[in-house]
């Protein structure tokens, strides 16, 4: 009987970490998306994964709302030619990814941390660097 | 007669099913234990890495106390600047001590640590007094503040191999004076 308990808790546990699993392969996949929109001018996929109160901070400060998202996502200037996912760490609701932006304006390297709510994006907290003002 | 073995190959034939069944689930009881020692050992890893990660501040910006250094960073450290530059070995990243005890009064407040695999990133905010010159800029007597910035630490035996760090540079270089405030 403790045998068969044992058992069962250890099967929930390791189905609760791959379920978990899954959720931060999908919490990653929205940030990837929104990612490749800023980069396609895509303001659909601004609708479908992220939250209308989104929060956006650059170098800790606030930057941007739901609105002035999609102002962002409208400038010209602000698309790209392509963007590069260099690392991911995804724990629980949070993702960070290190990245380079091959923007109009520039080349930039930097460092994202989203968070996920209800597979939407609720928090974006952005630092990177023009690497083209550095040459 | 017949009855009789066809009653004791019925017999065996349950018993080898119960053998089987008893078999099979020693078998998958031994892989999913197995499987939970796996992903304990990986959490207990992540937080070892996570706490090794915040030493980095803590230590080395705050205590201001290098002698760790050889303890907690990896012979051949890469540190990655938000400008593209490297900073190479641990011989070259100790250099950092130098600029690190110019910062007077520091305070580091790590406000997210998220960590995954050997990765581990930290958000944080720092303030330090500006009493002394840093990076050859002259003392201003002011309390930097409010300097948000993150840090992206892979971990390799238990040490920091590679590092990078973005922050607010601009914001930086304005409280220090180097360039007028907006």
């Amino acid at each position: 009987m403790k045998r068969v308990i044992i058992l069962s808790f250890v099967c929930l546990t390791l189905a609760a970490a791959a379920m978990a699993q899954s959720h931060q392969e999908k919490n990653k996949t929205i940030v990837e998306r929104l990612m490749l929109a800023q980069i396609n001018g895509d303001l659909n996929e601004v609708a479908d994964v992220v939250d209308k109160n989104v929060k956006g901070y650059l170098f800790g400060e606030p930057w941007f709302d739901y609105d002035g998202l999609i102002n962002m996502f409208k400038e010209k200037d602000g698309t790209g030619e392509k963007v590069d996912f260099e690392e991911w760490v995804v724990e629980s609701n949070k993702v960070v990814v290190k990245w380079t932006a091959y923007f109009k304006t520039g080349v930039f390297k930097g460092l994202v941390l989203a968070k996920i709510e209800d597979d939407k994006i609720v928090e974006w907290n952005a630092y990177f660097k023009n690497q083209s003002n550095e040459k | 007669m017949p009855i009789l073995k066809t009653k004791a190959m019925k017999n065996n034939a349950l018993i080898l099913v119960v053998l089987a069944f008893l078999m099979i689930t020693s078998c998958q009881d031994k892989k999913a234990i197995a499987e939970l020692e796996e992903l304990k050992a990986e959490l207990q890893l992540t937080e070892q890495n996570k706490r090794l990660a915040e030493r980095w501040h803590n230590d080395l910006f705050i205590a201001c106390n290098w002698k760790v250094a050889e303890e907690i960073l990896a012979p051949d450290i890469i540190v990655h600047f938000p400008s593209g530059e490297d900073m190479k070995g641990f011989d070259q990243v100790k250099t950092l001590e130098a600029m690190a005890k110019n910062y007077i009064n520091p305070e580091i407040n790590h406000y997210e640590i998220v960590a995954e695999g050997g990765y581990v990133m930290i958000r944080w905010d720092m303030s330090f007094d500006h009493t002394q010159d840093l990076m050859g800029i002259p003392a201003t007597g002011k309390r930097i503040s409010n300097l948000h910035g993150i840090d992206l630490l892979r971990m390799e035996n238990g040490k920091i191999a590679e590092f990078w760090q973005y922050y607010n540079e601009m914001e930086f270089m304005q409280q220090l004076g180097v360039i007028p405030a907006q």
